[in-house]
């Protein structure tokens, strides 16, 4: 199974770590965060979709799906900004030379054995680097603490 | 009192004026590790405190971590009560293993038990500190037994050892890891742990050491040239009856008043308050104890279980702390946290403008926000 970056909500404290690693990893930075309220704050990335709405739309297969994750093709990319207009999540950006750009989990850290820049700035575990079924076990066991935490109560 | 936008909140501000002892544990919190690493020490240019790169990063990160973890800034208000010390059991303890004891101060009980966790599979990596000729610290993360026997003996000089930290959480299976520290280092990660930060759960054992004070290696420099003597020509170190020893390459054995050397202590260490960390598993040292021995307090049921291993393995061997070994360590446990009172409260005033400075730059301080998004309380120093 393919490790994706998942990104859990109610964990985010807004420190903005993730912005600062990951432009310090490729000189602009893929993830934004915003600050609704206080306590409520939002990171965008890249999710990878697995039925990605740009790879279908790409006229020219720059965007494509490699190792389970989506990344552009430099060499087909024309620029056209079709993804920009169906990502749902607003990820990927024209840069200057006219070619698409957005979050490849950090491809060169992962095949080294490191996590992905966010991942491993990130200090609350807002964003984690697991298997989809991982994920989907952590949240779980996140809802059981809530819900234990609530329950003892009225024991 | 206003604060003006330009000036730069973080760690650099109470580096400045002395509060700093150098644990490191900004310097692996501060999320330009992963590239530039805008937080670094350089050993050649400043072996004794972090230094920021640019500041102008600075100005983007907005919750400041670096400050929120920083043990000098967020002391617990307990740490100042001598009741918060108290400890399992008092043993006095040491190594049955040959090529431990012949590198080591005393009993060499910290190596053997970082022996005992590696063995025992308490943990998978240790964190450690090797120094260089020049006494230049170089601390490290390693599963060899070689390199932990090597980084026996005491540094006394400021380690960033927790800077390693950084190496930890950026690789994707590390497994859990061993911390030596002195109290200041071990309270670096209660901070983290308090916040519930995630660099906190990959640490599964913490292993302390008594502390009174330690040394920058630029004062420890100025010492030894008063001696006569150079970095290099140091095999060994030692604090013992109220003196300094040094033990040389060729053989002297040398010994300078500490009286005279705590004249050049840091703000940092006059006001911590914790001879021994009341947050490690255990805590190995030698007030107290006779030559050639540690004294070891058992903090917790998890420091219980591993001297227990160890003496099972045939490594350690201790026997119970008499009555003047516990009433020594009481004597120097009083003198640390009434010396510490008195120059906080002097910080307090004196630092005032570094101290008072709201630790976040957006409205709500961050222990607010983890309190709402935890549901449970979190203390950070009022400072």
């Amino acid at each position: 199974m393919v490790k994706k970056i998942f990104i859990d909500i109610a964990k985010c404290i807004g420190c903005h770590a993730c912005e600062i690693a990951c432009e310090e990893t490729h000189g602009k930075s893929y993830i934004s965060v915003y600050e609704v309220t206080d306590f409520l704050t939002i990171p965008l990335k890249c999710m990878h979709c697995e039925k990605a709405p740009c790879i279908r739309v790409c006229p020219t297969r720059a965007m494509r799906r490699a190792d389970g994750i989506v990344v552009v093709d430099d060499a087909r990319c024309i620029g056209c900004t079709s993804c920009i207009s169906v990502c749902p999540f607003g990820a990927p950006e024209l840069n200057m030379k006219g070619i698409i750009e957005k979050c490849d989990q950090c491809r060169m850290r992962t095949m080294k054995g490191l996590l992905p820049a966010c991942v491993a700035v990130c200090p609350t575990g807002a964003l984690v680097f697991m298997e989809e079924e991982e994920f989907t076990k952590l949240r779980r066991l996140n809802v059981v603490k809530e819900l234990s935490e609530k329950l003892v109560a009225y024991q | 009192m206003a604060l003006s936008n330009t000036k730069v909140t973080n760690v650099s501000m109470n580096i400045d004026v002395g509060l700093c002892s150098f644990c490191g544990a900004c310097i692996a919190i501060c999320p330009t590790h992963v590239g530039s690493k805008n937080l670094d020490y350089i050993p050649e240019k400043s072996a004794d405190k972090p230094v920021v790169k640019d500041f102008q990063k600075c100005e983007k990160c907005r919750h400041t971590l670096c400050m929120q973890i920083c043990p000098q800034l967020n002391i617990p208000s307990s740490s100042f009560n001598t009741n918060s010390y108290g400890y399992q059991g008092a043993y006095y303890s040491r190594s049955r293993m040959q090529e431990v004891l012949s590198r080591v101060q005393d009993g060499g009980t910290t190596t053997t038990l970082l022996l005992t966790a590696l063995r025992a599979k308490f943990v998978d990596h240790v964190l450690i500190l090797k120094k260089d000729d020049e006494w230049y610290p170089k601390p490290m993360i390693t599963q060899s037994e070689n390199d932990v026997i090597e980084a026996g003996g005491s540094k006394y000089v400021f380690s960033p050892i927790l800077s390693v930290l950084e190496e930890v959480i950026d690789r994707i299976d590390i497994g859990k890891v061993a911390v030596v520290g002195i109290p200041c280092q071990l309270r670096a990660l209660e901070n983290i742990s308090r916040l519930g930060f995630k660099h906190n759960s990959i640490v599964a054992l913490r292993i302390g050491l008594f502390c009174m004070h330690s040394f920058s290696r630029d004062r420890m420099e100025l010492i030894l040239k008063e001696l006569v003597v150079q970095f290099k020509d140091v095999v060994k170190m030692n604090i013992k009856k109220g003196k300094l020893w040094f033990t040389l390459r060729d053989g002297r054995i040398l010994d300078y008043p500490l009286r005279k050397a705590e004249k050049v202590l840091r703000p940092a260490c006059r006001q911590c308050p914790e001879l021994f960390s009341p947050y490690a598993d255990v805590n190995v040292g030698s007030i107290g104890a006779e030559e050639n021995w540690n004294s070891l307090l058992i903090m917790n049921s998890r420091g219980r279980e591993l001297v227990e291993k160890a003496i099972d393995m045939g490594l350690l061997e201790i026997k119970p702390m008499d009555n003047s070994g516990t009433e020594t360590i009481e004597k120097y446990v009083n003198k640390k946290v009434s010396e510490a009172l008195k120059y906080r409260e002097l910080y307090t005033k004196e630092f005032q403008n570094v101290l008072l400075i709201t630790p976040t730059k957006r409205g709500r301080k961050l222990n607010e926000i983890l309190e709402h998004k935890s549901g449970r309380s979190i203390y950070l120093s009022p400072l």
